[in-house]
This record gives C-alpha cells, structure tokens and sequence, in this order.
C-alpha cells in the first residue's frame, strides 16, 4: 500500500479541511486512481460526501494498494491534518505521503519553507548569496537541480498526522444517502450573506426564548425554516413566540435539469416533482427546518468559493450541492455534497 | 512611606505589559524584587521546572526610578513583594495596543510607587496612570512581603551553547500544533531539528486524537552561532519554550541558550533596551545515545534527578500535573518508553532556493485572515456580529461603546483585586445590560420629537 503526491494547491485543501472539520472531527478518507474522496458523517447533523478530482488539489499522484482501483481507505483526524496545512500556507512545495512510525500508520505532510531572513547581521552574506538567487528563473522549472544552493534560508517541516487505516470491508456498508427527487433546486446566493442572517436570526431566536436556552440544549433552540420555490425565490425565515422574521431573495436562477439525469428522460422530466411545483406558481414553496448551528457550519463551506445548487425535498430534506472551480477545464468536476435532512415541525 | 518610585512611559508600559504576560504564562503571581539600580521580576512554576526573570534596569526602563530602602543604613537591602500577577496585568492592559482610542485617552506616563513600613503605612502597591485630558486612575494592590526564589546557572558547566534571531525561532515555533509536551533539540551533521511531540501511548481509535508530531529541520548556519555537540539530544517543555518565544518573538532580538547535558538545566536569554530576559528550565533526563551515564531504563518522569541538578529550585520537571496552567491532558506520569528509535528520522530533502515568502504572523498580528468569517459562529458568546462599524469613532454615550470591552477583556478586569478607583471620566467598566446590542446608533435615530 503506498501513496505519496504532492500538494498543488495548499489554499484549497486548506479550506476544503476548514470547512469540513466544522461539521466533524474524523473523516474518512477515500484515495483511488481518479479522485479523492472525503466523507464525514456525524453522530447528529449533516453528512458531507466531498468527491475532488485529484488535479483540484494534488499533483504527482502515485498510489498502489492490492484493492480494485487502487483504493486505499483511512480515518483521518480533521484538525491536525488542518493545523499541519497551515504550516505549508507560505510553502514553496509540500508533499504528503503515507507512511509508518513506530508501527503506526500516518500521513505525513513534508513542507519546504523559507525562514524569515529578518537582518540577521551575521548572516549579511547568505542574504545577499540567498538574493542573488534569480525565482523566476531555472529553478522553478529545474527545481531537482538546485536544490543545494539555497538551502540555508529553507526549513524543512515534517506534520506527521495520525491516521487509521480502514479495510474495505469496514467501508462496503456505508453509501451516500439516497434522498427522493427535490421539488426545488436554486442556485444560492452569496453565501456569505445568507451565512450572516442565518446567524443573526438564530441568534435572535435563541436570545428571546432564553428560559428554554439554559435547559436541554439542542431541542430548545428554534429552527430556521428554509424555503423555494420554482420561481427564483428563496426564503429564509424563524419564528418564536416572541418575533417572527423573515428574508427573502428574489431573482435567483433555478437551474434547468439534464434530462439525461433524470429517470425516464423526458417523459420524467414533465412527472418531475420540480416540474410541478413550478406549474404552482411562485406561491408554492418546498420547505426544510433546519438547526441553525448547524446550518451554519455547513455554510462555512463558502470560504471554497464554489457555486452553490440547494434541492428541496419538501419536508424532508435539503441537498445542497458545492461546485468548486475546476483547476484545469475538461477535468472531472469536483463536488461536495451536504445532505441536510429537516426536523418535523 | 514610598520605598520605590518609579515613572513608566507609554512605551514602557507596553513593554511591562508582555514581560507580565510572559511571567503569567508561568505562574499566577510574579515577585517583584527593588534595588537600588533595577527592578527585576521572577516567576517559577509550580512544579520548580521552570523559571522566568526579567530585569528591568533602573535607568534605562524607566523615566524616572527611585528606591528607598527602609532601613536606609544598609544600601544594599532589597525590596521583595509577590503580586497576583492579573491584578497587574489587568491595570497595564487597559490601552495596550488600540490605536483606535489612542486619540482620546491616551496614556501619558504611569507613576508607581509602593508603600511598606511599620505603623500608619499601609502596604500598598499603587498604579497612577495619568491619561490625557487629566485624567488619572489610581489601582492599590495589595501585595505579600516573600523572597523570591532564583534559580541559579552555572554558565561554566554548559559547554553547549547557540543563538538565534528570535523572528526566525518565532516563525519556527509556529509550526509546532497544540497538544504536544515536549521539544526535542537535536543537531547533526550541519542539520537542527527542533520535534515537537508527545509521548501518550494510544490504541484504537485514540490513535486519531494523537497530537501532530512536527519536526523542523534546519541548517546550523540559520543560527547566528551554533556550538552544539554532535547527536545530543535535549528535550525541554514545548509550552514553556512556546512562552518563551512568544515573548522574545516580539521584538527583534537574538536568543542565547546555553546547556550542558540533559536533566541539566538550559538557559536561555536575550535582551531588549533596558531589559534583560533570563529563563532556566530543566531538561528532562535522557541517555544520550552511546553515553553510558544514566541507568539506560531511567524514568524520566517522576524520578529522582541526580544531585547535581544546578538550579536552586528547578528539581524534576515532570510532574506536570500539578501546573494550574498546563492544558487537560497532562502529562502522563510514569512512562518508560525508550524514544531512540524515533529520534532518528531527519527529513533532509535537500530545497529548492529560496523565494521571498510572505510572513504569517497569526500569533502576533490581528487575524488578518479574511477566511474566518465563514467559521461556524459560535453562539454562546457573546461577541455581536453584523453590527454598525463604529470605526475609529469611540463615542461613550452610544449604546455600542460597551462593545469595546471585549468578553476577555471583562473577564481579567474584574479578576483584579485590589481597590480600583476612577478618577474623572474614564470609566469603561459598564457592562452591558442588553442582551442584543443594536443594529442602529443612538445618534442616528431620529426620535418622534426630534426635529
């Protein structure tokens, strides 16, 4: 079993661990021939099933295990490997592999770094060697080469991140969840926004029923109630005895769905569920409840920068799925998908 | 009557301010010791294994610095008292670093003076601090009358010694995640490695709560100086060493250590304008590879050092538990496990040059990170979130001015002792009495009458 790839884009797998590590603390990690694959699924709240295509954050790629397309499954603590990240934020290069340490399995992250050359006077001559040193020039594209010259000013970081190794067998049971058609699917607006009201009212919520908030927690807190429609609507909204507020967006897109998606092509696409509540007006709404704390974890998900499609299963639950821009064009898309399933009323 | 005067400037408060910090990091009261030329601040850890001082010099600290010893037929006699140390911290923070209310109340200079004596004198260690417009608060805290306790190190035995520029330690240290206990200095071959890691045997799925085990390698030549013998291992607390660097990390200085051997005590030092940094902490005992001094199988924690341990006080460094301050998982007590197989691993791929890197400086600088406003907000506290930007604006009769005092601020503000009186206007205490701070300025709503 071995894997070992370098880190092409830092800033991203950065994010994607900060926004994952907010709905859990272990993820379990599926490498294979074509993608990466993490999937967290807590004891209570939303389950994300983040599928990346491999160029969306690694290069040089070399994985081998005895399974069928070189799966390798592992238990990955989230906040180590995002503390070991932030190492590497400033790095020339970084490389992960996986490796054992006094017979424990880790993942061990590699990162190449400058030190700060900070007017160390007695160091004025490896400042001036360190500058004459051109960046831009061979050693970027020769970086095999020239290893040796610069290497005063370098610190070589090694995070070594704990990690269980999981059989297939342990993995075969778990699926990603199968929800019925949505009746609605819109694309979000910016999440930043909608992260702060969603904030703000459940904080109003949660501070006018104050007497239920000292008591058992999670069954006190209000829910926010979250609705579209066909018609380009969203509509975010909470009520408690004391207030009752509501957002709505207007304008947004509903996407049109693929009939090549769609169970029966055509012909499904008229019976579909959206299709209907489309045909009953913009009054017609799907709605989810949903724990704003929750909620607004999974919108810590923005900070990706990714385009947003939120599908409504009418009481029953919410998909929201993240597109994240694709490092190269034609290449497997990368999607996380956040399953939100709704309380009853 | 007034043993010790002296008068801080804005600047040196600042300063006083991290020392404290520093000291705090290490034990919950700070002795104070006068004489006649300097003031020198000490604190030693609960369990004796580390030891912090700072030595303010009488005339280049302070703008003015005077001490009067009580019996003043011997000159020589110093002045020794312990303070809570956030009693202190607390009356220094108050301005530290916010340009934003600078304009209006800055602080002019601070006058300190302690009062001892027989009879009427009330001992008392009073704060003056003399803001703009006239303003002056007067802190009286109380103090206890207890000789500190110095460590002592004997520079001549410690043959091993190197400097670094403490921006480079502090970029360094950074690296290092929380969790772990101990720093691991090891140099071979024209290589450092600094390994931050922690010895808790895990099983299970434990194993995933495991702290990051970080090494850094480095070239000797990053060090200003580096006299070190060869495959030495020296293994120190990580949090001390963390404090440590936090502090030295602030201005740009060169920290000094010096060691001999381990479960020896290991100095480091550096210095800032009129003040001098002095730490010892103990090393935790280990055989060194190939030396036959120790019993191969001695435990490092919870056993006897040899006699020859030189600090006064600095004895066994393990039993951590007792440290108010250490983080919950504490130091497993008795653990035998030899660690050479792990000591071994330097990573030395060999870099590519060096590019300008763009420095992070999370530890010290306001999170510039834009990436943290997607962070789940955290609902227990108390912090207001889409509020009006009040900017550099510090109007007290808006209803939003209470949310300069931050929750933190509050809370080591009343963890102050001691009697705190106000004179003129300058009181921020007022807590907030609204739940849901507004979204509007007072000054900005038009009542029914205004016109």
């Amino acid at each position: 079993m071995r894997f070992k790839t370098s880190v092409r884009n830092i800033q991203t797998f950065s994010k994607l661990t900060a926004s994952l590590s907010s709905l859990g603390k272990v993820a379990w990690l599926r490498l294979d021939d074509d993608t990466v694959r993490f999937t967290i699924i807590p004891e209570t709240g939303t389950q994300v099933w983040a599928s990346l295509s491999i160029d969306s954050i690694f290069e040089d790629y070399t994985i081998q295990s005895a399974a069928p397309n070189n799966t390798i499954n592992l238990e990955l603590p989230l906040p180590p490997l995002h503390r070991a990240l932030k190492s590497a934020i400033n790095a020339s290069s970084a490389s992960i592999r996986l490796t054992k340490k006094d017979g424990m399995p880790i993942l061990s992250l590699t990162i190449i770094t400058n030190t700060v050359s900070s007017g160390n006077s007695a160091h004025g001559f490896l400042n001036a060697a360190a500058g004459n040193q051109d960046p831009f020039g061979e050693n970027g594209a020769f970086r095999e080469e020239s290893l040796d010259a610069g290497r005063e000013r370098e610190a070589v970081v090694t995070q070594d991140i704990p990690v269980r190794v999981l059989t297939a067998d342990s993995v075969e049971g778990i699926h990603e969840p199968r929800v019925r058609e949505p009746d609605a699917h819109i694309i979000l607006p910016s999440l930043i926004q909608l992260k702060a009201i969603s904030d703000r009212f459940t904080k109003l919520a949660m501070s006018t029923t104050t007497a239920a908030k000292a008591g058992s927690g999670n069954s006190s807190v209000p829910k926010l109630e979250l609705a579209g429609n066909m018609h380009g609507s969203l509509k975010l909204s909470i009520s408690t005895d004391a207030l009752n507020i509501e957002s709505v967006w207007t304008g947004l897109t509903n996407p049109e769905l693929d009939p090549g998606q769609v169970a029966d092509g055509e012909e499904g696409l008229e019976d579909h569920p959206s299709t209907k509540l489309r045909a009953r007006g913009p009054d017609a709404w799907a709605k989810v409840r949903i724990d704003g704390r929750d909620w607004g974890r999974v919108l810590s998900v923005g900070r990706l920068g990714g385009r947003v499609i939120a599908c409504f299963a009418d009481e029953h639950a919410l998909i929201l799925y993240v597109y994240l821009a694709n490092y190269e064009d034609g290449a497997d898309e990368s999607v996380l998908t956040y399953y939100i399933s709704s309380f009853s009323a | 009557m007034a043993i010790l005067t002296f008068t801080l400037s804005p600047e040196g408060i600042g300063k006083l301010h991290d020392a404290l910090a520093c000291l705090g990091k290490f034990s919950e009261s700070v002795s104070i010791e006068a004489s006649h030329d300097k003031l020198v601040l000490t604190a030693l850890n609960s369990s004796k294994s580390a030891y912090a001082s700072f030595t303010l010099v009488g005339n280049k600290f302070f703008s003015k610095y005077q001490y009067k010893p009580l019996r003043s037929a011997n000159p020589k006699e110093k002045f020794n008292c312990r303070i809570y140390n956030k009693a202190l911290l607390s009356v220094f923070k108050a301005r530290v670093g916010d340009p934003t209310r600078e304009r209006e109340t800055a602080i002019e200079r601070c006058d300190v003076s302690v009062e001892d004596g027989e009879g009427n004198t009330k001992s008392r260690f009073i704060i003056r601090i003399i803001c703009r417009h006239g303003v002056v608060k007067t802190y009286r805290l109380t103090f206890e009358s207890v000789s500190p306790m110095h460590a002592l190190f004997v520079k001549e035995s410690a043959n091993n010694s190197w400097s670094i520029s403490s921006k480079t330690l502090r970029e360094l240290v950074e690296h290092f995640g929380p969790g772990t206990e101990q720093l691991d200095v090891y140099s071979e071959d024209g290589r450092v490695s600094l390994t931050s890691y922690t010895e808790k045997i895990m099983s299970g799925s434990e194993i995933l709560k495991q702290p990051l085990h970080t090494t850094i390698a480095i070239d000797t030549l990053e060090f200003a100086d580096f006299s070190v013998e060869e495959q030495l291992h020296i293994v120190i607390s990580v949090k001390d060493f963390k404090s440590i660097i936090t502090h030295a990390g602030i201005t740009n200085t060169i920290v000094k250590a010096l060691y001999s051997r381990p479960s020896c005590p290991i100095q480091l030092t550096y210095s800032d304008e009129g003040i001098l940094t002095e730490f010892i902490l103990m090393t935790i005992g280990e055989a060194k590879a190939g030396s036959a001094t120790p019993a191969p199988n001695a435990s490092r924690a919870g056993s006897k050092r040899p006699a020859s341990r030189q600090p006064l006080e600095a004895t066994s460094s393990s039993k951590r538990a007792a440290t108010l301050e250490m983080p919950p998982p504490s130091h497993h007590g008795e653990q035998n496990r030899t660690r050479d197989s792990r000591k071994t691993k330097v990573s030395r791929p060999s870099p590519p040059p060096p590019q300008p890197s763009i420095q992070s400086d999370a530890l010290f600088m306001p999170p510039a990170d834009d990436d943290r406003r997607w962070d789940p907000l955290n609902f227990e506290d108390e912090d207001e979130m889409l509020l009006w930007d009040t900017g550099a604006e510090n109007n007290p009769t808006t209803l939003n001015s209470s949310r300069n005092l931050t929750a933190a601020e509050a809370g080591n503000q009343s963890g102050s002792h001691g009697e705190t009186n106000t004179t003129g206007g300058q009181n921020n205490q007022h807590t907030s009495t609204q739940r849901i701070p507004p979204t509007q300025r007072l000054s900005g709503i038009k009542g029914m009458f205004d016109d």
